[in-house]
Order: structure tokens, then C-alpha cells, then sequence
């Protein structure tokens, strides 16, 4: 949160050396913010997070978390009171022409919901 | 029982790419063409509260044991304005880790010295396109994996937890979660499947906001410009030169943020 905020100031300011320089109303700067980091919002709930990451083991899935370098709908849900972390469909290449996904990985992602469902 | 996989290539073959420049919910008609035939597919199932509201959002429970937490699984239906999603042309190929010729006509391959991470799939069989549209398995794989799960809670003995089904429309476009009823949807807790790779698990996420910056330039002829021209082309560019060369995405990783020049326009 804190290099966040030091991203936004930084914005500010040069916002306001190039309006010193140029003359006041040359640059006009709006910042408005998108999304948050659900993180704050998952820790409260971190069995959810444990649940999935020992589910995929029991199915022998090596758990990769990561943090998203991005927004996601989950995030915004989760500030919305519903705590919702992300799972992989197996997709690769997203928006991209050479998008690929393996049918294996597909039917993982389905045994992996249909474990999280069943076990808890 | 239908497979992930042919549910997957059916889905794939609906034009649902998402519009920034609409103000309409869903953004695209082709959206709610597809959530009418996702409704159909879980009434079918036996998924009897199945419906689409008037946004255009899918819900839809399978019922489990009352004394287990209610799960959701939230998955998106549109796919990204980045590239085209008409008329998928996909296909399953068995990968040997060779490169794989995806459109014979216009050779367009998709090479694992340009994406190295395909080398991990060999002896898989991967869906693929013709290189000239996205596959759309952001996210309708995670629909295909959601509904296939709830085809096998609805036809197995084995107790479980009740099921929250939620397709959103517009993700892409940042607004998936914007008219989502977190209330009527009623889960004690949902994942998104909406992930890439294998054994992805998030929870954890940038903090972001969008910065516009209007310049006022001052236009006169080049040739009596002195002391009179300011250029805001040029200011735009001094603005960007200002900012970090290496907080930019493509020098960043992890944790690092960056700043990302998404649109430059002249008035
Ligand atoms: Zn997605």
C-alpha cells in the first residue's frame, strides 16, 4: 500500500513541476482508483486459501501461489464481504492468439472443485 | 455425462468479447446469448433456481448438506477486447514438445522458444486455435470446469456442501464484479476460476488506480512560434520520461509495481 502511494504522489508531483515550468493549468492530473488488494480481506478466512492448497495436493497438484499482478473480479467480491480467492482453469496465453489450454489440466481443475465440495 | 472437454469446445464457438465503449450490462449481446444457453444447459441438469437477471448475470444452486458452509464458484463469461473471439476454429492436438502448427495456410505456429512454459505440456493433449482469434478459455474453461462439476454433485451419492453457481458478464472490461448480488447469492465463501496454470492459487493482488492526464498545449504557426508554441505532444512525453524506467511491466516482476502508458491521444 505504502509504494502505492508513493506511485500516486510521484504522479502528483511531476504533475506540478511541469505546471511550474509550463504555467499553471498546462497539465491537469486525475487519479482515480480501481481496485484494492484483497489480501487483507482473505486473511481473516485463510482456511480457504489452506483448504484449496491442501485439496490440490491430495490430488497431486503442485500449488503455485502467487500474487496477481492485476485486478480481479475475486478481489473486488471479496471487499464486497464475499472472500474469494482465485483457482486455475489451466489456460495459458490469456487474450492472446496463441491462448492454449491442456485437457488434462482442465479435468484436474474439475476434480479439484469437486474435492472442495465434497471435503469439507 | 458430457466431458470438460467437449463442453469446453462448445462454448468456445459463442462470440462473447466484451466492449469498453458500451455503457449497456452485459456490454454485448453475444454475452446473453451465451448465459441463455448456460441457463438451459443447468435447468437440464436439474439445477431448478437456475436463472439470468436483468444484467445479464447467471446464478444457480446445487443443494448439499445444510450443516456444510455454502461454496460458491464464480467463473466469467466474456472474453477480452485484446483480440478477436468470432468464430473460434479450435482444436485439440496431441502434444509430443515439437512446435505446433496451428494455421497451415497463413504458418502461424505457436513455438516453445517464443512461450517456453509449452514444454511442461508434452504428452498432454492441448486446445489450440488457428492463430488468428484468442480460444477463450479465460474464462470459459472455468465455466466448463464449474458446470461439469456441478453435473457430477448433482448425480453422486457422496454428500456435499451446497453449491452457489455465479457467471458474471464483462470481467474484462472491470466491471464483472460491479453488479454482482453478493446478498441473494448467499455462499459463506466463492473461488473465482479465472486462474491460468496448473496449481495456481491467488489471493493476493496489485492495488491500482488510473491516472488521465489533459495537457493544454498552445498551437500557433511553426513559423512565428517563438516563445509562444507549447507542444503538448512533446509535454506528454516529458511527463512519461519523468516517471521510472524501471518501474514499467515488462521490467518488473513479483511484487514490483509499475506504471503502464495504456492510451496517448492528441485532441
Ligand atoms: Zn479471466
Amino acid at each position: 500500500m505504502e509504494k502505492f502511494l508513493q506511485k500516486k504522489a510521484l504522479m502528483e508531483k511531476i504533475c506540478a513541476f511541469l505546471n511550474e515550468k509550463y504555467g499553471p493549468g498546462t497539465v491537469e492530473l486525475t487519479l482515480k482508483d480501481s481496485y484494492f488488494n484483497m489480501r487483507e480481506k482473505i486473511l481473516p478466512h485463510i482456511h480457504i486459501v489452506e483448504k484449496a492448497k491442501a485439496a490440490m495436493e491430495a490430488l497431486g497438484i503442485a500449488p503455485r501461489i502467487s500474487p496477481i499482478r492485476g485486478g480481479t473480479d475475486g478481489a473486488r467480491l471479496s471487499f464486497m464481504g464475499l472472500p474469494c480467492p482465485n483457482l486455475f482453469t489451466g489456460g495459458q496465453n490469456f487474450h492472446s492468439r496463441f491462448e492454449y489450454i491442456p485437457v488434462e489440466d482442465m479435468e484436474k481443475c474439475t476434480q479439484l472443485l469437486i474435492h472442495l465440495l465434497t471435503t469439507c | 455425462m458430457e466431458t470438460v472437454q467437449d463442453r469446453f469446445l462448445r462454448y468456445v464457438r459463442f462470440d462473447t468479447q466484451s466492449d469498453e465503449n458500451s455503457d449497456t450490462c452485459p456490454s454485448t449481446p453475444g454475452q446473453r446469448t451465451f448465459g441463455e444457453a448456460l441457463v438451459d444447459e443447468m435447468k437440464a441438469m436439474g439445477i431448478t433456481d437456475a436463472h439470468m437477471d436483468e444484467n445479464g448475470y447467471i446464478y444457480g444452486t446445487v443443494p448439499g448438506d445444510p450443516k456444510l458452509p455454502t461454496i460458491g464458484l464464480i467463473a466469467h463469461m466474456d472474453t477480452s477486447p485484446d483480440a478477436s473471439g468470432k468464430d473460434v476454429q479450435a482444436k485439440t492436438v496431441p502434444y509430443d514438445g515439437t512446435d505446433i502448427l496451428l494455421n497451415e495456410e497463413k504458418d502461424i505456429w505457436l513455438r516453445s522458444s517464443d512461450y517456453p512454459s509449452l514444454k511442461e505440456n508434452a504428452g498432454k493433449h492441448l486446445i489450440v486455435t488457428d492463430g488468428t482469434t484468442l480460444l477463450g478459455a479465460d474464462d470459459k474453461a472455468g465455466i466448463a470446469e464449474i458446470m461439469t462439476a456441478a453435473q457430477s454433485l448433482m448425480t453422486t451419492r457422496m454428500a456435499h456442501a451446497t453449491l452457489k453457481i455465479g457467471f458474471t458478464p464483462d470481467e474484462e472490461i472491470g466491471r464483472g464484479a460491479d453488479l454482482f448480488d453478493v446478498e441473494k447469492f448467499a455462499a459463506d465463501y466463492a473461488y473465482t476460476v479465472d486462474g491460468g496454470p496448473i496449481g495456481e492459487l491467488e489471493y493476493e493482488n496489485f492495488n491500482a488506480a488510473s491516472a488521465k492526464v489533459d495537457i493544454s498545449g498552445i498551437n500557433i504557426h511553426p513559423g512565428a512560434a517563438k516563445d509562444k508554441m507549447v507542444n503538448s505532444l512533446l509535454l506528454a512525453m516529458e511527463f512519461q520520461s519523468l516517471l521510472p524506467l524501471h518501474q514499467r511491466p515488462e521490467s518488473t516482476e513479483g511484487y514490483e509495481g509499475f506504471f503502464h502508458l495504456t492510451d496517448m491521444e492528441a485532441p
